[in-house]
C-alpha cells in the first residue's frame, strides 16, 4: 500500500517538474524540451534551459526543504500549527533584507546574502536558547517573541523608508521562485540534500519524540542533542529557502499534515521521504499556477500556497485530526 | 528469615536523604526502597510533590540534595541509554501519538535496544508481543493510538514501559482519569507485572483505597516530608488518613478500605436503623448522603454494618462479636429506637446471636421494613413493608416534612 503511494508521489513529482518546465506564457512541448536538452539553440530552448528549469527545480527543492522543516518543528513541538517560521526565521530574514533594501546597510551578497545573514542571527539566538531551556514550550514562546522583535525593527525601517523601496521590499516578502539561477540552484541542492539525509537519520529519535520530551528522555534519547539538531536543521532549511525565494507561506505547515493523512502514519521513516516528495510537488505546481493564472501578470507564489493551504488547515481543525 | 544479602539483592532502587523540587524544596529527607516484585505506593494529596519525586527518581529532574541509587549505582552516573534498560516511566500527561498503532507505540519502548534506524529484530518483536499480551492489549496492536479510549491508551503506555524490559517501573497516578472497569484492570495488571516479572514498581497515587489494595508498602507524604512508611495494612490508619488528607466530612475505615461520608450529628437523630450482616451499610450511606441524622444498632463488631455505623451514624450500639445481644446493648438500642420518629428494618438475616433485634423491632412503633409482607408475617414483626429504595426515600421525605 505504502509502496503504491510512494510510486504515485514520485510520478506526481516528475509530472510537476515537466509541467513547470513546459507550461507558461510561452508554451512548450516535450519535443522542445528534448531539443533544448540536445543543445539545439532557439528562443524556447533558452527559456526552458535558463529560466524555467532552474526556477522549477528551485521550487522543487525549496518546497521539499520547507516541508521537512515544518515536519521537524511540528514533531518537536508536538503542535500541529508549527511551521518553518515559528522560531522567527522569516522575520529575521525579512529584517536582514529590510536593512539592505530599505536602509542600504550590509548586503555584500545582495538580497540573498542579507536575508541569509538575518536568519543566521536568529538561528544562533534560538540555538543559544534551545541549549538552555528545559522544555519545548519555553523554546516555542522564545521563538515567537524573537519573531515579534525582528518584525518590530523591520517596521521601523519600513516607516522611515522611501515608498519605492518599500514596494520592492514588500514584493520580496511575498515570496517567489522566479529569478532562481543555475548558480543559486547549485547552492540550494548541495546544501539541502545532505540535510535531508541527516534528517532521515534522525527518524528514530524523532519517532520517540512523538510521545513528548519526558518519555523520550526516559527511553534514552538525548533530548538536548535532538532539540539543538532539530532547531538547527529546520532553521537552516527555512533560511536557505527564504534567502533565495523570500517568505513562502503554508507549504511547511500544510504538507506534513497531508503526508500524515495520506499514509496514516506518524513514523518519520515514511513521513520524511513523503513530505519531501509532496512539498516539492506542491511548490512546483503552485508556482506554475501562480505564473499562469493571470498571465502575463505573475502572482506571488504565497498567494497560491495560502489559498491552497488554508482550506486544508481549516479542514484539519474542523475534523480534529490528531497529528 | 531472609539473610541481609538476599534482601540487598532484591533492592532495586533506594534513595538517601533525598530532597526534591524545581527551584525550592518540595520534599525533603526522603528515604525510599523499592524491592523486586513489590509495589511501593507514594501516597499524598494532590500537590504534595509526588510527581516531582517520581521525576527525580526517573532522573528527569536533578535532586536538590541526596542521591537516587538504581541497583546500588548512583543514577546520574548511569548513561541514559543504559538507564532506559533498567528503568521505565509512565506519566499522567495525556500523550497524543497520532497516527501510530498500538504496536508501534509499544515498540518505541525498544528504543534502547534497536539499531540506529529503529528496526526491530525478532527478539524486539517478541518483547513487544509479550508486553502487549501481559497487559491484555493484543487486540489493540493494529488500532491507531489516536482512536483509543483513555483506558486503552494507558494499557498501551504500560506495555511500552514493559517493552523496555526494565528492572524498575515508575508510574505516576496510573489510574487517574480511568473509569471503574479500567481502574480495576490496571490495578490487577500492575500486580501481575510485579508478581510474574519480579519488577519493582513505584507508583504515586492519591487514591488510598487503591494503595491499600495493590501496594506492598506505602509512604505517605504531607507538608514536604514522609509522615508514615510501612505495610499499607498498618500504615494506613484512620488517624493518618485524616491527618494527611485533612478531611472533616468523610471518614476512613482501614478494615473496609474506603471512605464514608459522615452523617449529620448536629441535630437529634430521627431515624433508627436495625441492621446487621451487611444489610444496612447502603441504607446508612443513603441517609448520610441525604443528610438525615440517624442512629443504628444493635450491630456486632466486625460486621461491615458496624464499621459503617461507627463512621457515619450519630450513635451506634455495638455488641461483642459472635455473642448474643446482651441486656445493656439491647436497652441502649431500645432507647434510641423509642426516641426516633422512624425505625428502619433493613431485612437482616436472623440468627441465634441477633435474635433480640426482632424483639427490638417489635418493641418499637412506626417501623418500616425492607422485607416482604410474607416474611414479616412469618417473623411476626409488625411493620410496613416497602419494596424499594425509592419508596424508602418517599417515607423519609414525608418524615422530614412533618419535622419542619
Amino acid at each position: 500500500m505504502r509502496a503504491i503511494f510512494f510510486a504515485l508521489l514520485s510520478f506526481i513529482a516528475i509530472l510537476s517538474i515537466l509541467s513547470g518546465i513546459l507550461i507558461g506564457s510561452v508554451n512548450a512541448g516535450i519535443g522542445d524540451l528534448m531539443d533544448s536538452l540536445h543543445g539545439k539553440e532557439n528562443m524556447k530552448g533558452y527559456i526552458i534551459l535558463n529560466v524555467r528549469m532552474p526556477r522549477t527545480l528551485g521550487a522543487f527543492f525549496g518546497g521539499a526543504a520547507l516541508a521537512v522543516s515544518g515536519l521537524l518543528l511540528q514533531t518537536y513541538f508536538r503542535n500541529p500549527l508549527a511551521g518553518p517560521y515559528v522560531l522567527g526565521i522569516s522575520s529575521a530574514a525579512a529584517f536582514g533584507v529590510a536593512l539592505y533594501v530599505l536602509a542600504g546597510i550590509g548586503g555584500g551578497y545582495g538580497i540573498v546574502g542579507s536575508a541569509f545573514a538575518g536568519s543566521a542571527i536568529a538561528t544562533i539566538l534560538i540555538l543559544y536558547i534551545a541549549a538552555r531551556v528545559r522544555s519545548a514550550v519555553t523554546l516555542l514562546i522564545a521563538g515567537l517573541m524573537l519573531g515579534y522583535v525582528f518584525s518590530a525593527f523591520e517596521r521601523i525601517l519600513i516607516t522611515l523608508a522611501e515608498s519605492e523601496r518599500v514596494h520592492e521590499f514588500v514584493l520580496w516578502t511575498f515570496g517567489s521562485f522566479s529569478g532562481t539561477t543555475w548558480n543559486d540552484l547549485r547552492a540550494i541542492v548541495t546544501l539541502s540534500i545532505p540535510v535531508f539525509v541527516l534528517t532521515f537519520l534522525l527518524s528514530k529519535p524523532l519517532n520517540a519524540m512523538l510521545l513528548g520530551e519526558d518519555y523520550a528522555r526516559s527511553m534514552g534519547v538525548d533530548i538536548r542533542v535532538v532539540r539543538v539538531t532539530v532547531v538547527a536543521v529546520s532553521s537552516f532549511l527555512a533560511s536557505l529557502v527564504t534567502a533565495f525565494s523570500g517568505v513562502v507561506a503554508f507549504i511547511g505547515l500544510a504538507t506534513p499534515h497531508i503526508a500524515r493523512l495520506l499514509f496514516r502514519t506518524s513514523d518519520h521513516r515514511i513521513l520524511i521521504p513523503a513530505t519531501i516528495l509532496l512539498g516539492a510537488s506542491i511548490a512546483v505546481l503552485c508556482d506554475v499556477v501562480a505564473r499562469t493564472l493571470l498571465s502575463p501578470v505573475e502572482l506571488p507564489v504565497s498567494v497560491i500556497t495560502s489559498i491552497f493551504g488554508a482550506p486544508i488547515v481549516i479542514f484539519l481543525v474542523l475534523k480534529r485530526k490528531k497529528v | 528469615m531472609r539473610t541481609e544479602m538476599e534482601v540487598k539483592a532484591n533492592e532495586r532502587m533506594k534513595t538517601a536523604e533525598l530532597s526534591v523540587g524545581y527551584t525550592s524544596e518540595v520534599l525533603r529527607n526522603v528515604f525510599l526502597k523499592a524491592r523486586a516484585g513489590e509495589i511501593l505506593g507514594i501516597l499524598g494529596p494532590n500537590g504534595s510533590g509526588k510527581t516531582t519525586l517520581l521525576k527525580t527518581l526517573a532522573a528527569n529532574l536533578k535532586p536538590l540534595k541526596g542521591v537516587v541509587y538504581v541497583e546500588s549505582r548512583k543514577i546520574h552516573e548511569i548513561k541514559p541509554i543504559e538507564l532506559a534498560k533498567l528503568l521505565s516511566i509512565t506519566l499522567t500527561e495525556r500523550v497524543d501519538a497520532g497516527f501510530l498503532t498500538g504496536f508501534e507505540v509499544v515498540s518505541l519502548g525498544r528504543y534502547p535496544y534497536v539499531d540506529a534506524f529503529g528496526r526491530l529484530n525478532n527478539a524486539d518483536v517478541n518483547a513487544v508481543r509479550e508486553a502487549l499480551k501481559l497487559v491484555n492489549a493484543e487486540n489493540l496492536a493494529n488500532k491507531l493510538f489516536s482512536e483509543m479510549s483513555d483506558g486503552e491508551r494507558q494499557k498501551i503506555m504500560i506495555a511500552r514501559a514493559l517493552a523496555q524490559q526494565p528492572r524498575i517501573m515508575l508510574l505516576d497516578e496510573p489510574t487517574s482519569f480511568l473509569d471503574a472497569k479500567h481502574k480495576v484492570e490496571i490495578m490487577l495488571l500492575l500486580r501481575r507485572i510485579a508478581n510474574e516479572k519480579g519488577i519493582a514498581i513505584v507508583l504515586t497515587t492519591h487514591d488510598i483505597e487503591l494503595a491499600l489494595r495493590v501496594c506492598d508498602r506505602v509512604v505517605m507524604i504531607r507538608n514536604g516530608k514522609i509522615v508514615v512508611e510501612g505495610h499499607p495494612e498498618e500504615a494506613i490508619s484512620e488517624d493518618v488518613v485524616r491527618d494527611v488528607y485533612e478531611i472533616g466530612s468523610a471518614r476512613f475505615d482501614p478494615s473496609i478500605g474506603s471512605f464514608e461520608i459522615t452523617g449529620r450529628k448536629d441535630t437529634d437523630a430521627k431515624v433508627h436503623i436495625v441492621c446487621g450482616g451487611g444489610s444496612g451499610a447502603n441504607v446508612m450511606r443513603l441517609l448520610a448522603k441525604k443528610g438525615v441524622p440517624f442512629t443504628a444498632g444493635v450491630v456486632h463488631e466486625g460486621d461491615v454494618d458496624c464499621c459503617v455505623a461507627r463512621l457515619i451514624a450519630a450513635k451506634a450500639v455495638c455488641e461483642e462479636p459472635y455473642t448474643e445481644i446482651g441486656e445493656r446493648a439491647f436497652e441502649r438500642a431500645l432507647k434510641l429506637a423509642k426516641i426516633s420518629d422512624l425505625v428502619i428494618d433493613t431485612g437482616f438475616i436472623v440468627g441465634s446471636i441477633n435474635r433480640r433485634n426482632l424483639e427490638l423491632l417489635n418493641s418499637s412503633s412506626n417501623v418500616i421494613s425492607l422485607r416482604s409482607k410474607d416474611e414479616l408475617r412469618k417473623l411476626g414483626i409488625d411493620a410496613k413493608s416497602i419494596g424499594s429504595v425509592g419508596q424508602l426515600l418517599k417515607e423519609l421525605d414525608s418524615l422530614l416534612l412533618e419535622g419542619s
